[in-house]
């Protein structure tokens, strides 16, 4: 008898990954029943032609001890939903993350540090989704496309199957049994767990299965992406050749050497931007005034680097809670001691444009994504908001291109948690931070406060990430931070 | 099978009542409130057997940890849990958990014309708190606890139920989780539904 764990963010997860295969097993033939040890551990055991299988969840991470070094190990780059491990040797089989939360505005992109998480690890990943959600305002929306190219871009680069799914669809909204993919999940998953207890190699025929998957894929981004930006690289070979290069993402997934189409999803310089996209980039007004932020977009206007769309949402916040944030991020901002040049925390209530309901607006830019030419361009750019930055940052990599992320957090630590660390590791991806060449990334947090990034600091989930994915982190008042070598400017 | 030692978080302490629920015939979960899923709706059955959806929380709406529907007793359990009782009764979670039980009650009574939900909506319901615990409670710790939220319950609607139900999860010595039921008192519910009847309706020790 072969036991397997099923560890879970609860036991919920971890009940509903057994009984999924256990419906399967018991389409083919084969028994599961379930006993709960202790009263409350759920011990299912499986019985098929085949081979007979133990799965024991382990629901809530945090209430056991020890958790395995592995899943440890694999929760500090965010949470998967559930994961499957054989405790015996020690090894992760697959990693799983699904949502019934409506997949609009933020909600898109919070769980994507966990793809990255799983990919960089080789950790086969699956995301099940709903393609389709009914808004608060009762209207359909559609999920976002980022999530689908993240993990097309890191089963690539980490030749590891990182699938998204979609259940639903228009007519049932947010409905797991409608769509294609639960189903195709748990097939998935029960071919893992078969291939693996009867000692083949975990993907042993799961080929089709696989085209078949980034097939979906492919489409749900032609299908969508037109709803998110102005043009996608690559998007004539998704209409002409997507069967093609659903194979090659299968392969990628096996292991196999792979070469995707020229440029396919990689993101251009300015002059390469078709011309109806380069002819309507222009620079754009702030929401609320930033002088970093002013100076970007007048870089787009003068084509040195350009943006996708410029859709980010205002979510004004209540007074009290911006002279509350403000209070603290000024305190901390001079918790360490002062650096050379002197910084100078200038955050005040009256920088933050008032609603016509009394709150004040935090969002700066209408875009959270800037993408230049040139490190050399976006460096000049930020010395030249932030004087006391001048000859101070790195030149090696000038001539490299740059992801430029802007989160407008306020509220002391969230950059560290839901929904930023998502985003960070979605947008670090997908805009080329694994591409060879390598895209630059920087991140700049014009309301947060560089002590919470000094090194020394506890680690976080978002630190983690950072570390990783970012070259340079800016501050409010222009204080710039690397985590790769600890410097701070 | 390897050996992990478990915290008796809230988690635990609501999944192991939440297996006892699942076994039984009389009673349903309509909603429980685990991190993530599917299962961030009341749902429940109309007459031919099919389930829906009664209600969508808001992602910022306050949520209950579970909500129990027995059709045989005409009863409905909302339920707040924490991993032990003394985190039950800070002055702030009371007024927080009082005021979910009461909003949620409210919007059920409101629901008579929901397919799926149709004349539960008359239903008495019962607030319950939910606990974990590594020493049993005492009876005067139980009732100062149900005392505490008799007050914030209370009100002119009537809402739900005087009687407060108690569910303990207990884990013993050997890491095994029983949980025992437990009423404010031994009055009515309903007429010729006592306190003692809706224990003895539950699949927990008395």
């Amino acid at each position: 008898m072969i036991e397997l764990e099923i560890w879970a963010d609860s036991f919920h997860e971890g009940e509903w990954c057994c009984n999924q295969l256990g419906t399967i097993v018991c389409q083919n033939g084969g028994t599961h029943q379930v006993v709960y040890k202790n009263g409350f551990i759920p011990v299912h055991t499986i019985q098929t032609p085949d081979f007979n299988l133990v799965l024991t969840v382990y629901g809530s991470y945090k209430s056991w001890s020890p958790i395995p070094k592995e899943i440890s190990a694999l929760l500090s780059w965010g949470k998967p939903d559930f994961i499957a491990y054989d405790a015996k040797a020690k090894k992760i089989l697959f990693a799983v993350e699904e949502t019934a939360a409506v997949p609009t505005g933020n909600q898109a992109l919070q769980r994507c540090e966990r793809i990255f998480g799983s990919a960089r690890k080789k950790i086969p990943f699956w995301y099940l989704l709903s393609e389709f959600g009914q808004h608060k305002d009762g209207g359909i929306r559609r999920d976002s496309i980022w999530p689908t190219i993240m993990a097309l871009k890191l089963t690539y680069v980490n030749k590891t199957p990182c699938v998204v799914l979609h259940y639903s669809d228009s007519e049932n909204p947010e409905n797991y049994t409608a769509g294609n993919g639960l189903k195709s999940l748990f097939t998935s998953l029960f071919k893992i767990i078969s291939n693996y207890v009867t000692g083949k190699s975990i993907l042993h025929d799961m080929s089709s299965s696989l085209k078949d998957q980034y097939q979906s894929m492919l489409e749900f981004v032609h299908s969508q992406w037109q709803e998110i930006i102005d043009f996608l690289p690559g998007e004539e070979n998704l209409l002409s050749d997507s069967s093609k290069i659903a194979q090659l993402y299968a392969d990628a997934a096996e292991g196999k050497p792979t070469v995707l189409p020229e440029n396919f999803l990689v993101w251009p310089k300015v002059i390469e931007l078709p011309e109806q996209v380069a002819e309507k980039l222009k620079e754009k007004e702030l929401i609320k005034d930033d002088i970093l932020c002013r100076l970007l977009e007048r870089d787009v206007g003068q084509g040195k680097g350009y943006c996708l769309s410029d859709n980010a949402g205002s979510k004004p916040q209540t007074k009290a809670s911006i002279i509350s944030w403000v209070k603290e991020q000024k305190e901390l901002f001079y918790a360490a001691p002062a650096l050379t040049p002197p910084a100078k925390f200038d955050i005040d209530i009256s920088d933050f444009p008032v609603t016509k309901n009394g709150n004040y607006h935090v969002t700066t830019s209408k875009n959270i994504v800037y993408l230049y030419d040139r490190w050399h361009d976006l460096r000049q750019t930020i010395e030249e908001a932030y004087p006391r930055l001048h000859g101070k940052l790195p030149s090696t990599r000038d001539e490299d291109s740059v992801l430029m992320y802007i989160s407008n957090s306020i509220t002391p630590g969230r950059i560290f948690g839901d929904p930023y660390t998502g985003q960070l590791s979605a947008f670090a991806t997908i805009f080329g931070k694994l591409d060879h060449p390598p895209r630059m990334v920087v991140a700049y947090f014009p309301h947060q406060s560089h002590t919470q990034a000094l090194p020394g600091k506890r680690k976080n989930k978002g630190l983690t990430l950072m570390s990783e994915l970012t070259d340079l982190l800016i501050f409010t008042g222009g204080v710039a931070i690397s985590l790769q070598t600890g410097e701070v400017y | 099978m390897a050996s992990y030692s478990f915290k008796l978080t809230e988690e635990i302490a609501r999944w192991a009542f939440e297996i006892l629920i699942n076994q039984s015939q009389e009673w349903y979960i309509a909603f429980t409130n685990p991190t993530a899923g599917p299962w961030k709706r009341v749902m429940a059955l109309d007459e031919t057997g099919l389930e829906g959806e009664v209600h969508r929380f808001a992602r910022d709406e306050e949520r209950p940890d579970l909500l129990l529907v027995s059709d045989k007793y005409r009863l409905i359990i909302i339920l707040e849990a924490k991993d032990s009782l003394t985190k039950l009764i800070t002055d702030s979670q009371i007024e927080k958990s009082a005021n979910v039980v009461l909003s949620l009650a409210r919007l059920l009574k409101e629901k008579e014309s929901n397919n799926f939900w149709g004349k539960r909506a008359h239903y008495t319901v019962v607030a319950g708190l939910l606990w974990g615990a590594e020493q049993r409670t005492t009876e005067k710790e139980r009732q100062e606890a149900f005392k505490a939220y008799q007050s914030y319950l209370t009100n002119e609607e009537n809402l739900c139920s005087p009687i407060l139900l108690g569910i303990e999860s207990y884990r013993d010595k050997e890491g095994g989780i029983t949980c025992t039921g437990y009423v404010s008192h031994q009055g009515e519910i309903y007429e010729g539904f006592t306190g003692k009847s809706l224990l003895e309706a539950l699949p927990v020790q008395m």
